[in-house]
């Protein structure tokens, strides 16, 4: 069976039987009169995740590809697609992965294991990792429309990555025990490594490829070989992101909650500096609820993650005032446009982050050594 | 007298039926390894593919489902949220598909086993109505 390369998507997607509406994205009345306005207007294209549940991917992409617009002082809507950053590139991103790099980076950094995202990933860890490594593959190179063509659906996607990608780990594991000295064993295999791969990932592989793919020293990156050719990965000019700027995220370290006021300062803070923001843990449930005290786990059924990228206030006629904030969500153009270009009301919104660990990430400039 | 009446109903009738397709539009989808442009054209402010319009009236199987009875929501496998209207449209028997645009705006849109396409959000709000604004 032919299966699209894919990422590892983690998660396996969709609306509960709870939604004939999901919870917390409330438009305002948009008679009432807006002040205090700040908003990044020049943001990548509106995209959709499908029903795909890596949602976490977009606002990093969003923030990565809007960085990139920034420093290049380039209409973002007109970002080529094989300068921009894929989300379904940077799903795998999403957890703290095995590599060497990853495995270092995430014993300096005490917030990668409290910003694990619920069953899947979150922004912040994309971010630390391509902002250290770079290597994530473009729109291209890697759309989820085409790969879901080839597929059938997010649902097909899910379940068949799980067992190819099972297979592929087995394959991996498998290629280390074989003795060094037997070359009729390495050829067998790579032989039918090679076979199977391009058979259920619609991925042709040289020998050559093959041999340095099966030489990585983790999974990932061996993973990161055979899904990602050295054309599909972004241009050279995004190298200014390993050394110019870094991601930061609130509550500060060491906080185990935020607040209402924090999290909004923060927001404002950060788009006053020119750049958007992420907003995840955010729970979708009709009644949210935080992290067990504790076990620590998550209560809630279904989290999102959105990008922000904008704020203004908002008064009715007896002064009465509410914070809006203009969420770009992975729900495509339609549903922008059918939710007052995603201007929604912040309290209700950002309360059901709980405000833990890990609910707004952002860039921000490296301090300089 | 009544020959200019009726020129002028006729007249009037052309410019309506152009009028109601005239805020038509194109959108790239992946379909069998190419990428190809289908029409999009707006009906009562619903937007669908133009091979949906028979006779100058939406007539297809994205419009049936779009004007018929709400579909139970299946149920959620994992805690992570993807797209409701893009997972709705599997539960209305159709397929969602990411269509762009020029500009590379993505939007999902049902596509049906007769070739017509609906917007997913146009179909899922027509059948689950958002709350109303906070005021």
């Amino acid at each position: 069976m032919k299966h699209a390369f894919l990422t590892a998507f983690f998660c396996f997607f969709l609306a509960s039987n709870c939604y004939a509406q999901f919870y917390g994205f409330n438009k305002v009345d948009q008679s009432l009169k807006a002040t205090d306005q700040i908003e990044i207007t020049n943001m990548p294209p509106l995209m959709s995740q499908d029903s795909v549940a890596n949602c976490y991917a977009f606002p990093a992409a969003n923030l990565l590809n809007a960085e990139v617009c920034r420093y290049e002082k380039i209409k973002c809507s007109e970002l080529p697609q094989d300068q921009m950053f894929s989300p379904l590139g940077l799903a795998r991103y999403g957890r703290p992965e095995e590599t060497k790099e990853s495995a270092n980076l995430n014993a300096k950094n005490k917030n990668a294991d409290a910003l694990q995202g619920p069953d899947g990933g979150n922004s912040f860890n994309i971010l630390n990792y391509v902002t250290r490594y770079l290597s994530a593959p473009s729109e291209k190179c890697m759309s989820l429309d085409r790969i879901l063509s080839k597929v059938g659906g997010a649902d097909q996607v899910n379940e068949m990555q799980v067992h190819a990608f099972q297979r592929l780990e087995q394959m991996y594991s498998k290629s280390k025990k074989i003795k060094s000295d037997c070359a009729d064993c390495l050829s067998n295999f790579y032989a039918s490594a090679q076979d199977e791969i391009e058979k259920n990932f619609d991925v042709k592989v040289s020998s050559d490829r093959l041999l340095k793919m099966f030489a990585q020293s983790t999974y990932t990156e061996f993973f990161d070989r055979l899904f990602t050719p050295s054309e599909c990965y972004r241009a050279k000019n995004s190298a200014f992101l390993e050394s110019k700027v870094e991601p930061d995220s609130y509550p500060p370290e060491g906080i185990e909650n935020g607040n209402y006021a924090g999290a909004i300062e923060q927001i404002k803070d950060t788009l006053t500096s020119g750049r958007p923001l992420a907003l995840g843990n955010i729970c979708g449930d009709k009644e949210p609820k935080p992290k067990d005290k504790k076990t620590k786990k998550p209560q809630c059924k279904a989290f999102h993650e959105v990008t922000v990228a904008g704020y203004r206030k908002v008064c009715d006629k007896k002064n009465k005032c509410r914070d809006v904030v203009k969420v770009i969500n992975s729900w495509g153009k339609s549903w922008q446009e059918q939710n007052d270009e995603g201007w929604l009301d912040a309290k209700s919104l950002l309360d059901r982050t709980f405000y833990e660990e890990g609910t707004l990430t952002w860039l921000k400039d490296k301090a300089q050594e | 007298m009544a020959q200019r009446q009726s020129t002028g109903i006729v007249i009037i009738a052309f410019l309506l039926s152009f009028a109601a397709q005239a805020g038509e539009f194109s959108l790239r989808y992946y379909n069998n390894d190419k990428y190809e442009l289908v029409k999009i054209t707006e009906v009562q402010k619903t937007r669908v593919t133009s091979n949906c319009i028979k006779n100058g009236k939406p007539s297809c199987k994205a419009w049936s489902i779009f004007l018929g009875k709400p579909f139970k929501v299946s149920a959620q496998k994992v805690p992570l949220l993807g797209n409701p209207a893009a997972h709705y449209c599997w539960d209305v028997g159709a397929k969602n598909r990411i269509l762009k645009a020029d500009n590379n705006e993505q939007t999902d849109y049902c596509v049906f086993d007769d070739n017509s396409m609906i917007d997913s959000w146009d179909l899922y709000y027509k059948h689950f109505p958002p709350p109303p604004p906070i005021k």
